[in-house]
């Protein structure tokens, strides 16, 4: 019930929001900022509750669905659905097979009873569905699941659940809205539909991270795709069509594509169904080709997302162009999306093209090349935004590395730094934001000494910037550690009794380490210029130093920056236990395991 | 004396290839409408010719509608070609050019 | 087979109350002198017929008139679609017609007649019955094209899909008559019997048959490479015309389409499914490339539209009950969605002709540009509209039919559709207007708008409202 509160509590604010009067522009803001906490309430109970070990398990949620839906059917046919969907067997029993038994299995008898009814067909798909769903979420760690029907002519469903790997981005998701919109308090040109299209924003972002239908998930992921297109089309930069066009036609192809793939799971699989937990649980009956066709098509859509070496040239264009909290969430959450899907979608439905040899060399050259051509680019920048925008290039390739080498420190490395980029990447866009609304322009090398002007500032900037950097004793340097221990770890790790035969090579992480060296030296560089030295205009001597607004929408993300630096496990134990079993999942699957 | 089913189709098909022909090499409009009812009355023919050879009525009763509706036709298109020479005196297909992409 | 009896008349009563309709407003054309009586009428005459034809399903599936038409629930979806689209092109018309010195009554008229062809062209399962509902709708449509006599680019419209059409009808007809000189029967069950029993289906001379009488039905629904009448046919003739036959035309069409594929040649056909598969590829691509050179909002929407009948073809490639179930939703929908966007095209009078007319219209009619912006997106098939959900089914049951290649080619091409969709989203709200604000629609045209915008989008967040009504004959 949380779940669906807080994906739907920005829906109805946006609606509240349309309604009220144009002009009380401040009526407005507060009420969404408002509706921005109103949301993070639901969703802080459900982060506080997720580790309580005696809350209800998914298993348990979907396993009593199963018991609904079999006293629903018909009554000749429920003690047949129930042997045949019961623990243990329904893997044997998937619904398309059923009709060539042979006539002395004693399945038959039971199918014999559900047979020619339409509606025990599909009460009998329905619980078979929801028993595999029940025994592939132990696998996923899952809680707060909910369930209903939705279309039921093609199975789609209502399924939520979140487990270590969406919960935390769902939190930072919540949090970054709130800062967001006390952030945005400067924007003064259509300020209600401003706030209407960013709460819609927030349902689409939750809702992807919560969905565990695919159909669901698409839809939620269609979703995020609108509002942001007006965000960037209407609020942005003066090039701002084109950045909006291109962000839409580019993230268009990622999920068109990802959706033939959704189809042909549902189709091509077997199992009608879009129920992303029965989809795994009989993932390991794929065949080779069909897992590698589904990996790609997969691959290709969050790709774009995160964006990955090629598919990153919407990204900088988009940044740059966009209004600061807009590029805050685009960085803070959306890039999120894709690096989510991979763990949820990609390697879980096709576990066994993801451990293949030419998948773990694919990724982890990909990741290499994000991580040392994003820094290079950045390092070539001279508008401040770009910058950072290269910057989320650079370190969204870390996150490919570590899920290459597939060791429970390069996933979980990994994972941190998809949370802990989310936090300093939004930091970083809200500082260069700051200083634009006092500059109004952004260029790197006509700044400097702003460090003298506005303290305050600038202290937060270099809590922002090290931790992009990564330095030692915040959040930025315990991913990029683990990352870079397990990917050079592959090699040497135990992988008898997994699919995995061919690790990543180390050579790719040290092609790899000098990407640090180099964000350091775009990182240092760009501080220099700006916050040291002389102002290089009489003007800079005049700025003033943060507002409230400003302070407030930074304090929380420096918090978390040196939180998650100096005391990491606060983070580490919530997720470790769900990448346990899922890495466990996927290094396991592809020998039938 | 029997007319085999081949002789039939095979009229028809003469009747309506010419027709075809009519229709796509000539570039008046009367003519080419012209050519468009030889293709019906080779539809026509077969029509007939099979009934009569399969001894069913039905072929006889469709091609009295293709003649109403042929001749519906007629009414309308010569209604739409006079409607154009008002506008248009002595028009061809080739001067009716003012819808092109 | 038995005749007909008096009973047989209350199974065509939507069809008979349309055709009452259509003759009482001849009789009286001459002396009305407003023009909303005959718009009146023919809701009215709709409404009744929607009415009427649920009241003949509330027994089972029957046909009629010694099995000529049959009165079943594949019927009745697409009679209360064709309805629908009469009362909202009647609707449209309103403002549609305005100055254009189109007769009213006689117009209306012809849009109750092309229903009436409509009607019988979906519930037939007789080639007799199919081709004469199909001709009826050719007949009006030539005249309403050309109602405007007095501008050339309508005569020139209505001489062009005029001469075509009648080319592809007589296709259309000899590849009819070629089945029946092969089968010995034109009712659509009994050729695929005799098909079946004669093993006809391998059979050359059938196969030309079918190609023809394919080809035929893909002029009627202009698929690609029959396609090129319908950008000139929507531009020259009068805006609610070109709004008519991309709605009820289409529909009606892709209905018998369905027939002739799930009835009469679909068993084991694999000549037919090819045949499909190339329409429906060939027209998606085609209509979503050609699509982008548009700057008249007519001849944009005839390219969509062509485009949007290659979707709906793809659901009936797979040959199966479920494929035309999904065509059937596909045809649903689209027809609202297109409506609507033809209805924002007429509101906004000679400034919603070519696409620079958009420009900054949000700012100056906040919500005539959010309705489009609407049907766009349903156009795209943007999840939560009606047009997302059309284009899920199609793809999926292309995709179950193994057609993944154009699944992969039908996605693709809605992403190069999109630009052209996002364009006129960009002109409304990130331009700034340069043209006076239009004025306010009148209520009729609000309605239509309206109701379509209500379709499109309940039918995006309930879709299984109509898929679970969808039901394949």
């Amino acid at each position: 019930m949380l779940l669906t509160l807080s994906i739907f509590i920005p829906m109805l604010g946006m609606v509240v929001v349309l309604l009220l009067p144009k002009d009380n522009h401040n009526l407005i803001r507060w009420t969404s900022v408002g509706i921005a906490v109103a949301t993070f309430i639901p969703i802080v109970v459900l982060t506080m509750g997720y580790t309580d070990p005696d809350g209800e398990s998914a298993a348990d949620t979907l396993l009593a669905e199963r018991e609904r839906v079999i006293a629903e059917a018909p009554e000749a046919a429920r003690a047949a659905i129930l042997a045949l969907t019961a623990e243990g067997v329904a893997e044997a029993n998937d619904p398309g097979t059923m009709s060539d038994l042979a006539a002395d299995d004693e399945r038959a008898a039971h199918w014999s009873l559900v047979k020619g009814d339409r509606e025990a067909e599909a009460a009998y798909h329905e619980a078979w569905e929801l028993a595999i769903a029940a025994q592939a979420a132990i696998s996923q760690n899952l809680k707060y699941v909910e369930y209903g029907n939705w279309i039921p002519t093609f199975n789609i469903n209502y399924i939520l659940g979140v487990d270590g790997l969406s919960l935390p981005l769902i939190f930072l998701s919540g949090l970054l809205f709130i800062l967001c919109f006390v952030y945005s308090f400067n924007i003064t040109k259509g300020v209600k539909a401003y706030y209407a299209l960013f709460l819609l924003l927030e349902t689409g972002l939750i809702g992807v991270f919560a969905a565990l239908d695919f159909f669901l998930f698409y839809v939620f992921w269609e979703i995020v795709l609108l509002p942001m297109y007006f965000l960037i089309g209407y609020w942005g930069g003066p090039n701002r069509i084109y950045a909006a066009i291109k962000f839409f036609i580019y993230t268009l192809v990622g999920s068109v594509v990802m959706l033939v793939a959704m189809l042909a799971l549902y189709w091509q699989g077997g199992y009608d169904t879009f129920n992303l937990l029965t989809l795994i649980g009989m993932s390991g009956n794929f065949d080779a080709t069909f897992q590698m066709w589904i990996f790609m098509a997969l691959f290709l859509g969050f790709a774009i997302k995160v964006p990955v070496f090629p598919f990153h040239t919407w990204l900088p264009d988009a940044h740059v162009q966009a209004p600061t909290a807009v590029s805050v969430i685009l960085a803070g959450v959306l890039l999120k999306m894709g690096g989510y899907g991979f763990f949820r979608f990609s390697y879980t439905l096709a576990p066994e093209a993801g451990t293949s040899e030419f998948m773990v060399m694919f990724i982890g050259l990909l990741g290499l090349i994000n991580i040392v051509y994003g820094a290079l680019c950045a390092m070539a920048q001279t508008d401040f935004k770009s910058l950072v925008a290269y910057s989320s290039v650079s370190h969204m390739g870390f996150v490919l590395l570590g899920l290459a080498a597939f060791t429970p420190e390069g996933i979980m490395g990994s994972v941190f730094q998809m949370f802990s980029h989310g936090v300093s990447s939004a930091m970083m866009f809200l500082l260069v934001g700051v200083l634009y609304d006092r500059a109004h322009h952004r260029d790197l090398n006509k700044f400097g000494g702003i460090g003298l002007q506005m303290p305050y500032y600038t202290g937060f900037a270099i809590i922002g910037f090290f931790t992009s950097l990564g330095l030692p004793g915040l959040a930025g340097f315990i991913g990029e550690m683990s990352v870079f221990m397990g990917s050079l770890n592959a090699e040497g790790f135990d992988w008898s009794g997994t699919s995995l035969y061919a690790p990543l090579p180390r050579w790719v992480v040290y092609a790899a380490l000098p990407g640090v060296v180099l964000t350091a030296g775009y990182i240092l560089w760009a501080v220099q210029r700006v916050y040291m030295g002389e102002a290089k205009k009489e003007e800079y001597k005049t700025y003033s130093d943060l507002s409230g607004r400003e302070v407030f929408s930074l304090v929380p993300l420096a918090a978390m920056c040196i939180v998650l630096g100096v005391w990491p496990r606060v983070l580490i134990d919530f997720m470790n236990p769900t990448l346990d079993v899922l890495r466990e999942f996927i290094t396991t699957a592809g020998i039938g395991g | 004396m029997t007319i085999s089913m081949n002789t039939i189709l095979g009229l028809s098909a003469l009747l309506f290839g010419i027709g075809m022909f009519g229709f796509l090499a000539r570039r008046n409009i009367i003519l080419m409408f012209i050519s468009v009812e030889v293709m019906l009355n080779a539809v026509n023919l077969s029509l007939v010719g099979f009934s009569w050879h399969m001894e069913d009525p039905r072929g006889q009763v469709l091609a009295l509608f293709v003649i109403a509706v042929a001749a519906a036709e007629a009414g309308i298109g010569l209604g739409l070609v006079i409607a154009l020479n008002r506008n248009k005196p002595g028009a061809g297909v080739g001067d009716l050019t003012e819808l092109k992409w | 087979m038995n005749g007909a009896t008096v009973a047989d008349l209350g199974l065509v009563l939507p069809e008979l109350i349309l055709t009452g309709m259509a003759l009482v407003l001849i009789l009286v054309a001459r002396r009305i002198q407003s023009t909303s009586v005959p718009v009146v009428a023919t809701v009215l005459a709709a409404a009744a017929a929607v009415a009427a034809s649920w009241w003949v399903l509330s027994k089972e599936p029957q046909s009629a008139f010694g099995g000529l038409i049959t009165v079943d629930g594949y019927a009745q979806f697409f009679k209360v679609l064709v309805a629908a689209a009469l009362a909202l092109v009647a609707l449209l018309s309103v403002k549609g017609l305005e100055g254009s010195g189109a007769p009213r009554s006689e117009y209306h008229v012809l849009l109750l007649l092309a229903s009436v062809g409509m009607m019988l062209t979906v519930s037939a399962v007789d080639m007799v019955t199919f081709y004469l509902g199909l001709e009826l709708i050719t007949l009006c449509s030539y005249i309403l094209v050309g109602i405007t006599v007095d501008r050339p680019s309508s005569n020139e419209a209505a001489i062009k899909y005029f001469l075509l059409a009648s080319f592809a009808s007589a296709l259309m007809l000899f590849g009819i008559s070629i089945t029946y000189g092969l089968t010995g029967t034109t009712s659509f069950s009994g050729v695929a019997a005799s098909i079946a029993e004669r093993g006809l289906a391998d059979d050359p001379l059938q196969l030309a048959a079918l190609a023809l009488i394919a080809a035929g039905l893909a002029f009627k629904i202009g698929a690609v490479p029959f396609h090129s009448w319908v950008p000139d046919a929507y531009q020259g003739a009068s805006t609610p015309v070109a709004a008519f036959l991309a709605s009820g035309s289409k529909a009606a069409g892709l209905a018998a389409l369905g027939r002739v594929v799930v009835i009469a040649f679909g068993p084991d056909s694999p000549a037919l499914s090819i045949i499909l598969v190339g329409l429906a590829a060939l027209s998606v691509a085609v209509g979503s490339v050609l699509v982008l050179a548009q700057t008249d909002m007519k001849r944009l929407l005839a390219y969509s539209s062509i485009a949007h009948v290659g979707y709906a073809v793809m659901g009936l490639t797979a040959g199966t009950d479920a494929g035309a179930s999904a065509t059937m939703t596909y045809a649903f929908f689209y027809v609202f969605m297109t409506l609507g966007a033809f209805g924002v095209v007429i509101g906004l009078g000679a400034r919603g002709a070519t696409l620079d007319g958009y420009q900054g219209l949000a700012s100056q009619r906040p919500g005539v540009a959010g309705v489009m912006l609407l049907f766009l997106l349903a156009l795209t098939g943007i999840p939560l509209t009606s047009g997302f959900v059309a284009k899920f089914v199609v793809i999926s049951s292309a995709v179950g039919a193994g057609y993944v290649v154009l699944a992969v080619l039908a996605v693709v091409c809605s992403v190069v559709s999109a630009f052209v969709y996002m364009r006129i989203a960009v002109l409304m709200y990130m331009r700034e207007p340069e043209s006076p604000t239009p004025a306010r629609f009148p209520v009729t045209l609000s309605v239509a708008i309206a109701i379509a915008a209500i379709v499109t989008l309940v039918g995006g967040v309930l879709p299984r409202l109509i898929t679970d009504w969808a039901v394949a004959p």
